[in-house]
């Protein structure tokens, strides 16, 4: 008997041991992508600030970030905020991006291990196109092989306007583009228009009519294809206007289906969160 | 059985998934695109080749009462190996895979081999088991994948295969169509093998 639990002891023991160095080696770049996935989130979730920046804020024990429309800290859009609650298997913990007036601008969960298959559809997005599939869908082009969001100087209030469906490199490239000065392509385009490029990479295009059909209601559209479905319920809301419900309206937030104790856990997550921010930043604009 | 025998019969002849109908979990699950396919198939490899090589080195040490927590706790680490490399290095693939990165633990082709095998050989035949079974069940995964994503998208590793004019198949991406590929390819796998047999 005691050699059995030797045995047992040893193996266990060298096993500890190895995932030790293991986690020791891979903590730091564990760690990297954690903070590249959160700052991902904090775009996704204010997708107003996109091509913007971040700023760190801190106020009453509440960690929050102050987003701009533009490099640097003019125009405020809003803040993100990390959300978390209890799920049914986890903690699902979300960045939950909130307007100046105290309406969701969007979401992004960055953790959960819910039940694959019902609480996981938290995250689930119905569509399967990739982005530029569905430009070329919705535009009927079909030559576009990347789309790029322009950064305009002033004015354009659907710049920048989805970085849940747009290719954030676009912007990082941008962003670069402009630290370097290198501006001279960008003032070109009209705020809030896109740059297409198409098959022939020198071929770049800014199609005022395909522009016209690019902007506001078909990106919308286009963002409520590629956000999960649940969490697209979130955005223009406010705290009061969350309720869940079963087989909801677009008033209201639908339940998932055998997934209820997930589905109240994000909706506590957001609710808390926004909670926290108005304590934070002294009471949310009255609109 | 010859060296060469070992390693290959994990392919053809005994392939988990195809003949042996073993581990059908994550072929089912995961193999909605190729990339997805191959990250499986190559940790699962990792883990077969790790668990089968350390199982046969320790062997002899084993009780056999306590042989089966032994080869869990040996086939957990190099699972979890895997996990934190992944996280770390492949973030991407990692969250597509999910849960079934975890769950190779209970893969029954991993404990299957260190029981029926890496317990009663050397360590030269069980490395080349392990990586035999492991090339057959990337294999398995792969084939299963690459058929899913045509059809189901027109694509094959994002890149169209099939033209813009191709309607996608939806169905095949989703579960049952996963469970109707793997059904036809195991009955064209055994077509082939009674064939060969002829």
């Amino acid at each position: 008997m005691i050699r059995l639990t030797v045995v047992l002891a040893v193996i266990t023991c060298c096993a500890a041991l190895a995932l030790g160095f293991v986690y020791k080696g891979t903590k730091p770049m564990i760690d990297e992508q954690a903070r590249l996935a959160e700052e991902e989130a904090r775009r996704v979730a204010l997708p107003q600030a996109i091509c913007g920046v971040m700023v760190a804020k801190e106020s009453k024990g509440v960690e929050y970030y102050e987003g701009y429309r533009f490099p640097d800290t003019t125009g405020l859009v809003g803040y993100t905020v990390k959300a978390s609650a209890k799920g049914y298997s986890s903690t699902i913990e979300a960045i939950v991006g909130v307007g100046p007036g105290g309406e969701i601008a969007g979401m992004k969960i960055i953790s959960q291990q819910e039940t694959p298959g019902l609480g996981t559809k938290i995250e689930e997005v119905k569509s399967f196109k990739s982005v530029v599939d569905a430009f070329k869908e919705m535009t009927g082009t079909a030559e576009i092989h990347s789309v790029r969001v322009n950064f305009a100087a002033e004015g354009g209030e659907e710049v920048c306007l989805d970085v849940g469906i747009v290719d954030a490199m676009g912007c990082s490239e941008l962003e670069k583009a402009v630290a370097a000065g290198d501006t001279a392509g960008i003032s070109t385009v009209a705020p809030g228009t896109f740059k297409l490029e198409a098959s022939d990479s020198s071929a770049v295009f800014a199609d005022p009519a395909l522009t016209a059909a690019l902007s506001g209601a078909v990106l919308q559209e286009l963002r409520r294809e590629k956000t999960p479905w649940f969490q697209f319920q979130f955005i223009g809301k406010k705290y009061d206007d969350i309720v869940l419900v079963r087989g909801g309206t677009d008033e209201n937030i639908q339940g998932i289906t055998g997934a209820t104790i997930s589905s109240k856990a994000v909706v506590e997550a957001v609710k808390n969160a926004i909670e926290d921010l108005d304590k934070a930043i002294g009471g949310f604009k009255e609109n | 059985m010859s060296t060469w025998d070992d390693f290959t019969k994990g392919i053809v002849k005994e392939n988990p998934v195809f003949r042996l109908v073993l581990g059908l979990c994550p072929v089912l699950a995961v193999t909605t695109s190729l990339k997805n396919g191959l990250g499986m198939g190559l940790a699962a490899t990792f883990v077969l080749v790790g668990s089968n090589f350390i199982v046969s080195l320790i062997r002899k040490g084993i009780p056999a009462r306590i042989r089966i927590p032994c080869y869990i706790t040996v086939i957990a680490s190099f699972v979890t190996v895997v996990d934190l490399v992944m996280a770390g290095y492949m973030p991407e693939l990692h969250k597509n895979l999910g849960i079934f990165i975890p769950l190779i633990v209970v893969n029954c082709v991993i404990l299957g081999r260190a029981e029926a095998f890496a317990g009663k050989n050397g360590v030269g035949k069980s490395f080349l088991d392990g990586l035999g079974m492991g090339v057959g069940f990337t294999f398995a995964l792969v084939v299963t994948a690459a058929v899913r994503e045509i059809i189901g998208t027109g694509k094959i590793w994002g890149l169209v295969l099939l033209g813009t004019k191709y309607n996608p198949v939806l169905f095949a991406v989703l579960s049952p169509g996963a469970f109707v590929t793997l059904g036809l390819l195991i009955g064209l796998f055994n077509m082939l093998e009674a064939r060969r047999k002829t």
